[in-house]
């Protein structure tokens, strides 16, 4: 039996390297590179181009709003980081400590808190090509529990090293975006998770670059997604 | 061998630990590293030390680690650290 999830969008913001795109009312696509001059010096200067992409699109969907729970979901994180670390393992040397400490899954999500002082549960997830619906489902699980506080989606991903790239079929340019769920809701995003559905097509799921179309179905070893933005 | 210079180790430090807003003219020779003086923190301590190790191979077979917080504290402290344990120049 297929579940729906009716999730309220508040405000959503979107960066890509491939340049801005083009904006709606709704979404805030800025131009040119990450923006994270709100952060202080000593706390971004460890951010990769990933957690600038990030949380660029996560203040501008935040703004000077108090604390809230957040969700940060990348397929493949800090992979970037991750390899030259195993790199030096495997030659015997001592990793860089600023790498070996910034490669972790929940890296930026952690900047994130630092910067904004803020101490409200954030979760980190990836779930392969399916990490941003997931994403999607925890983000709504956190607002339901508590409808009076937004909620925090921040999804973003970088190409692979290209030691690893053969394992991305569809690779995506740098990207990132940001989704502030709550109410009153703008907009409403229908997220369909079909478990027992196998359709034919591509196995990739939704993509965080183009939302704001109606999406799927993606089917993938579990079931099938599907979306719309109403 | 000769000395090396506050302003060779806070030009290293710039470098290596991505001060993006920072020039190494602006780090005072006895002004703190850490902390409340220029803001580094733990893992800027290991990440300095190990490129500091890498690059100079300090030899530091005879300095016992308690030590290392007191040469770390400033560049002027540090300069004089890598001036006596380093076996290479660069």
């Amino acid at each position: 039996m297929p579940h729906t999830f009716k999730i309220p969008l508040l405000r959503a913001s979107v960066w890509s390297q491939e340049g801005p795109g083009t904006s709606s009312p709704f979404l805030d696509r800025a131009a040119g590179p990450p923006d994270v001059a709100f952060l202080d010096p000593l706390i971004r200067r460890r951010l990769s181009p990933l957690g600038r992409a990030m949380l660029h699109c996560a203040h501008r969907v935040t703004g000077d709003l108090g604390p809230m729970p957040s969700v940060f979901t990348s397929r493949h994180g800090e992979a970037v980081r991750t390899l030259p670390v195993l790199e030096d393992l495997a030659e015997g040397l001592p990793p860089s400590p600023t790498q070996f400490s910034m490669n972790v899954h929940n890296a930026t999500a952690g900047i994130w808190s630092i910067a904004r002082r803020d101490p409200s549960p954030s979760l980190s997830l990836a779930a392969g090509p399916e990490t941003f619906g997931c994403g999607l489902v925890e983000a709504h699980a956190i607002h339901v529990a508590k409808p009076g506080t937004p909620v925090l989606l921040v999804h973003g991903d970088a190409p692979l090293p290209p030691l690893l790239a053969t394992f991305d079929e569809n690779p995506l340019p740098l990207h990132a975006l940001a989704l502030l769920i709550g109410l009153p809701a703008v907009h409403h995003l229908i997220l369909t998770w079909s478990p027992e559905a196998r359709p034919p097509g591509p196995r990739e799921g939704p993509s965080a670059l183009d939302f704001e179309a109606p999406g799927g179905p993606w089917a993938t070893a579990d079931g099938a997604w599907a979306w719309r933005v109403e | 061998m000769q000395d090396i210079t506050p302003i060779e180790i806070k030009q290293f430090i710039v470098r290596t630990l991505d001060l993006e807003d920072i020039r190494p003219e602006e780090i005072g020779d006895e002004q703190l590293l850490f902390k409340d003086g220029l803001g580094l923190d733990s893992i800027d301590a290991f990440e300095l030390g190990l490129a500091l190790k890498k690059a100079y191979r300090l030899n530091l077979e005879s300095e016992e680690t308690s030590t290392f917080a007191h040469h770390f504290r400033t560049a002027a402290s540090l300069a004089a650290f890598v001036s006596s344990h380093r076996q290479v120049t660069i």
